[in-house]
């Protein structure tokens, strides 16, 4: 799964920490999220979706590999 | 992400002031056969089976109950590290926990299969007397070991 997260965060000059504290989990797991190290579940995606207020599919894409 | 079932943050102090004097007590214990002379008490057991004699159901015995304490002490200081919050405990870290928890089961159990087909007798009755605390000390050692790597990131 690709996203866009450090795109989305750089628009609104966010950093991790600040988003991290926003949707509840650690800056690790933010940074995680970020390098594709981790793929986060629907819950968290929503909220980081909100935060930024678009789409879920915005942010969070899935790759060919997914499928 | 609400994670059900882990004890609060404090108990992992608790549990590491619980394990050290555990520690030592067990190691005066099973090298130098210390026990506690104030510990000799009539306790209900359910099954005795001494190495001399009968076995006994359902019967008060008398024991020595430190070498009963020690591993009461061990698992639930072990219990405490290994199920206690994290400062934030969120579902990245519930993922680490789960994956060191299947790490550390299959670790306990490929040692387990090791010994039973290579060591006998009273050394293998050691190694069941170290597999109980075996499993929590291998999740213990794997989860921190990830928890590490994650914070420095």
């Amino acid at each position: 799964m690709k996203n866009s997260l450090k795109v989305e965060r750089a628009k609104k000059d966010m950093t991790q920490a600040e988003l991290a504290k926003l949707v509840n989990v650690s800056r690790q797991t933010i940074n995680a999220i970020e390098s594709g190290d981790y793929n986060l579940s629907t819950i968290l995606a929503l909220k980081i979706s909100k935060v930024f207020q678009v789409n879920v599919n915005d942010i969070f894409l899935l790759e060919a590999k997914d499928l | 992400m609400k994670t059900n079932y882990l004890l609060p943050q404090k108990f992992k102090t608790i549990g590491i002031v619980l394990l050290v004097p555990t520690l030592l007590m067990a190691i005066l214990f099973l090298f130098y056969d210390f026990e506690f002379s104030f510990l000799d008490f009539r306790v209900f057991s359910i099954i005795n089976d001494p190495i001399m004699g009968d076995a006994e159901h359902f019967k008060f015995i008398d024991d020595n109950i430190t070498n009963e304490l020690i591993a009461v002490f061990a698992i639930l200081s072990l219990v405490f590290i290994a199920f206690s919050k994290q400062k934030v405990e969120d579902e990245l870290v519930a993922d680490i926990r789960l994956k060191s928890l299947l790490g550390a089961t299959y670790i306990n159990y490929l040692v387990l299969l090791f010994c039973i087909l290579f060591f006998y007798n009273f050394t293998f009755m050691w190694v069941m007397m170290f597999n109980m605390f075996t499993l929590l000390l291998f999740f213990i050692i794997h989860f921190n070991f990830k928890m590490i790597q994650l914070n420095r990131k």
